[in-house]
């Protein structure tokens, strides 16, 4: 399996740029990993997994139109490239075989 | 609701142009979000938390610290790929052009090297006695002469002089009576043995008020000042302490003073640095004066002894500008005959060090030798220049590629100073062992005349630095910026010819600045020169050779018994021809004795004051004085004729000196004139002649001129001690030849010229080596055409000449331009002196041929190489 190696935080901002479908940006994706997730995630962190994301070439973006309440400036919008989408798909298939081979799924209760 | 102006401005400095809007308006609506949610102060802060999170740098490079907008940063200067390579091609280039680099790294060397020396001379020169926390308030009350050639100042003042300002000038802050104690003798007694001698000649001793420690800083190590109040009390410098007890546990004490005056240690302080011109090692107090002279002090304010001194520290109550205000009435006061002739100026102390009068360093010669600092730079920064833009030709090519290669003008003109800074930092390497070097011999041979260490100042390091930088900037900028300048197409395509290369004409007005620069430094070489042999040489009017003088034990009433045995003892030597008692010899040992005079039947003491000089009969045979009126004084042991001097005569206001002959002066005693001598120097040939009043009394005779004939002086010396030491057990033995004493006049005139001489050396070396390296060019670039020109027929006289009539050119040019500067700046020098030379034509013509010769040699040695080569080979070879 051929591929960019991928964070675990970075594996959650590309879902939530893919779930997001086209209106991801920067302060949504911080509000809705912290909704989703609970942890507390900054902007910076954010910004620095979009960035390294759009190097590695599983995001793409572009500029979208200006709103009032950032003072007149446009958003950078992101979307998940073919690669991206192959990448994440990638990924899960080999959670689910792992799972699969599981012989006793945990509970979740009594996980530990 | 706006976020924190303060954050946003550093995000938009550190933020990279392309990120910021998409960054900052995330972070407005992040804060507007948050207002609402958590009010505005807590958004605030979370707001700057935000902000500097996208400063901090998280693993690997700062996602939002300031990057190129581009999608493709150009290599920056600073990349280590791009400087290895630039150290890659400075090394290719230093290899291919060793004979160059090597020029280049030897100039610099030599020219930083020097400079470091003589500016750190010259710094040494400019913080004598800064370190006295009063320095600038501080003054030395000199006694200055009016006579008719010009103000003389001695750098006494009577006794009297301390106690007269103290009382009429009780505002003075401090003032403090001084005597110096030249050669101090020092007795240490020991139980049951002889006592044991110190005797530190060419080092001095003082009698000091307590009150010279209130005006100058000392660090006491045991005791302190305020014992001195008492006779018969010293404070010693630690390191005499050490030499006399092998301790510096000293205090109580006795020393014996001149090994006669018992003193008790009450003090011992710390050594001096080298850097003060008041290293006087031993401080004995004033009161013990009237013991160790065996005489009450004088109260009179006609014996001055420049060793007799008075200093002041002022402040607003009382300053300078009131003193001189007040001087003429206090002369007045207290030396009503001398109302036209005598001042008593206050000489602050950062002018003492400098005054050449009163025995400083010639403040001239120490600029003359930081303006040679200078020039030796600035050659050396020619040098280096005139080669490198020589050279440009040969790196048009890497030029033009870099160009293409994306290079812009700033980089490669960093690239190419950073080469001039690796040459120029390998020579200061070899500077700084020049400089070491120079140090020791600087020690070795000047330190009895300036007392002079280089301790490690940080201002060397200063120095070094400044001097570094500069001459990285000069030397580097010019041709930095021809060699950028070339455009990369002409460049590529190998058609920069030597006319683009940063115009000749520059490298030519360079080269004739190195050449005037040479020139002047020779004319002032041969002047300087000149001058200290015309005065060490001139007719001073008296004998000065095989004459030695024996100094008398210094009591005030001379044993005449003692005496005379003691010349029965010195004549009895062979080689002893004549001998001759005065009280001091023709050159003055710093003693002025001066007196009023009533002359014949005139009614008024005269208004000026001659000095007085006690001498025997055989005093005019011994140093061959020429009478041009009268005779000789009859031998006798008290005062009755008088000889006096042709400016005493004129002084008179009388023409014809056989008319002063057979009249009367009325001093302490009545003297009839009996001869007049010709006017000869007592001081150096700085100042004039003072009128001069002789005549003989045997109590006031400290000086034995003996006149010597040819023999061995050594043992004459040895067997003379012997003798003196026989009749004057208490006493040193003390000897020297007139002409030496005369010699110490100049130590510091002759000391400075060395220095001039070697330095101004130093720089047109530096200047030959860089005109060597641009005929090596020459020579290099016109192979081919001195080939043709051989082969259609030219002689080789001819080819030199194509070397030669360039250079014969610029020396000319230089030699208009140098003439009247060098002419300007040593007449001002020479009017230090009262005899001086005349800057002739002849000294221009030497400096000329000296540089036409000169430059020949240089010239010639690879021009005849050029011009001896087979044009076959040269016109072959592609």
């Amino acid at each position: 399996m051929k591929r960019s190696y991928l964070g675990e935080f970075e594996e959650i901002v590309l879902l939530t740029v893919a779930v997001m479908e086209g209106g991801a940006y920067g302060v949504a994706i911080t509000h809705e990993i912290s909704e989703q997730t609970g942890r507390a995630v900054r902007l910076n962190q954010v910004h620095a997994a979009l960035e390294r994301l759009e190097d590695k070439g599983m995001l793409k973006s572009e500029m979208g139109e200006p709103t009032a309440e950032r003072g007149g400036r446009r958003k950078r919008l992101f979307t998940v490239t073919a690669y991206g989408r192959r990448t994440l798909q990638e990924i899960q298939e080999v959670r689910v075989s792992f799972w699969a081979r599981l012989l006793n799924p945990f509970k979740p209760a009594t996980s530990l | 609701m706006k976020p924190p102006r303060l954050a946003d401005q550093l995000l938009e400095f550190f933020c990279a142009p392309h990120r910021l809007e998409e960054v900052q308006g995330d972070l407005h609506e992040e804060f507007d979000y948050q207002v609402k949610r958590i009010g505005e102060r807590r958004a605030r802060i979370r707001y700057w938390r935000d902000v500097l999170g996208f400063l901090k740098p998280p693993a690997g490079w700062p996602f939002a610290i300031k990057r190129k907008a581009t999608a493709y940063s150009t290599t920056h200067t600073m990349n280590p790929t791009m400087i290895s390579n630039y150290f890659k091609t400075a090394r290719r280039n230093l290899i291919k052009n060793q004979t160059y680099a090597l020029i280049n790294v030897t100039g610099l060397a030599m020219g930083i090297g020097a400079a470091l020396l003589i500016f750190s001379l010259v710094r040494y020169h400019h913080t004598i006695d800064t370190h006295h926390q009063k320095y600038a308030s501080i003054y030395r009350v000199t006694t200055e002469f009016v006579t008719p050639e010009g103000n003389f100042n001695v750098t006494g003042v009577p006794y009297e002089l301390g106690k007269a300002l103290r009382n009429d000038h009780p505002d003075i802050e401090n003032l403090a009576m001084i005597e110096l104690y030249r050669d101090p003798l020092v007795a240490i007694p020991v139980a049951n043995e002889p006592d044991r001698k110190f005797k530190d000649a060419h080092k001095m001793g003082a009698f000091v008020q307590p009150s010279y420690f209130k005006i100058f800083d000392y660090e006491w190590l045991a005791g302190g000042p305020a014992g001195l109040a008492q006779p018969n009390t010293v404070v010693l410098s630690a390191e005499n302490a050490t030499r006399y007890f092998g301790t510096t546990e000293v205090l109580g004490k006795i020393i014996k003073i001149n090994a006669t005056l018992n003193a008790r240690i009450v003090g011992v302080f710390k050594d001096y640095r080298d850097n003060t011109d008041f290293a006087y090692s031993l401080m004995a107090s004033w009161a013990s004066l009237p013991e160790f002279h065996d005489r009450p002090l004088n109260v009179d304010f006609d014996n001055i002894d420049s060793g007799t001194q008075c200093f002041v520290s002022l402040n607003s109550h009382f300053t300078k500008a009131d003193w001189d205000r007040q001087m003429l009435a206090f002369v007045k006061k207290y030396k009503p005959h001398g109302l036209k002739d005598t001042r008593f100026p206050m000489q602050p102390l950062r002018d003492i060090h400098f005054s050449t009068e009163t025995g400083g360093v010639s403040s001239g010669l120490i600029w003359s030798l930081f303006a040679i600092g200078i020039f030796l730079l600035i050659t050396a920064c020619i040098n280096f220049v005139n080669l490198a833009t020589a050279q440009a030709l040969n790196r048009s090519r890497e030029v033009g590629v870099r160009k293409v290669l994306g290079s812009t003008r700033p980089q490669l003109f960093w690239q190419f100073m950073g080469e001039t800074a690796l040459l120029t930092l390998t020579a200061t390497a070899i500077a700084l062992l020049f400089f070491q070097f120079g140090q020791q011999l600087a020690q070795e041979y000047l330190h009895g005349v300036f007392r002079f260490t280089f301790y490690y100042d940080p201002s060397v390091i200063g120095w070094l630095v400044l001097i570094v930088t500069g001459v990285i900037f000069l030397s580097g900028f010019y041709p930095a910026l021809v060699l950028t300048g070339f455009k990369p197409a002409l460049a590529l395509a190998g058609r920069i010819t030597s006319r683009q290369v940063g115009g000749f004409s520059i490298r030519r007005s360079l080269v004739i600045t190195q050449f005037a620069i040479s020139q002047m430094l020779i004319v002032g070489m041969v002047v300087v020169a000149n001058q200290l042999q015309y005065i060490q040489t001139k007719d001073l009017g008296f004998r000065q050779k095989a004459i030695l003088t024996v100094r008398l034990p210094s009591s005030p009433q001379q044993d005449v018994g003692k005496m005379e045995n003691f010349r029965h003892r010195a004549m009895a030597i062979p080689e002893v021809e004549k001998l001759s008692y005065s009280m001091s010899g023709p050159p003055q040992t710093g003693w002025i004795s001066q007196t009023v005079i009533k002359f014949d039947t005139r009614p008024e003491p005269e208004k000026f004051t001659p000095q007085q000089k006690f001498i025997d009969a055989a005093y005019v045979d011994v140093y061959g004085l020429k009478l041009v009126a009268g005779r000789n004084l009859q031998p006798a042991d008290t005062s009755r004729e008088a000889l006096v001097n042709e400016t005493f005569v004129k002084q008179l206001g009388i023409h014809n000196p056989a008319q002063v002959l057979g009249k009367i002066l009325h001093t302490a005693r009545k003297l009839e004139i009996v001869g007049v001598v010709k006017d000869f120097n007592e001081r150096d040939l700085k100042s004039g002649i003072f009128p001069l009043l002789m005549t003989t009394r045997a109590t006031k005779y400290y000086y034995a001129s003996l006149q010597l004939h040819n023999g061995n002086f050594e043992r004459v010396i040895h067997q003379l001690e012997k003798e003196y030491n026989q009749l004057y057990p208490d006493s040193y033995f003390t000897a020297q030849f007139v002409d030496e004493q005369l010699q110490e006049y100049y130590v510091q005139e002759q000391t400075m010229a060395k220095l001039i001489n070697f330095f101004a050396g130093i720089a047109v070396v530096i200047g030959c080596l860089g005109l060597y390296g641009l005929v090596l060019f020459m020579a290099n670039q016109k192979t081919k055409e001195i080939g043709v020109r051989k082969v259609l027929g030219a002689s080789i006289s001819n080819i030199l000449w194509l070397f030669g009539k360039e250079f014969a050119r610029l020396i000319a040019v230089a030699f208009v331009v140098a003439t009247p500067v060098a002419w300007w700046v040593m007449t001002h020098w020479l009017q230090d002196f009262a005899y001086k030379i005349d800057i002739g034509p002849g000294i221009f013509g030497i400096a000329l041929l000296a540089t036409v010769i000169v430059a020949a040699l240089t010239v010639s040695f690879q021009s005849v190489k050029a011009a001896l080569m087979n044009p076959v080979k040269s016109l072959k070879s592609e």
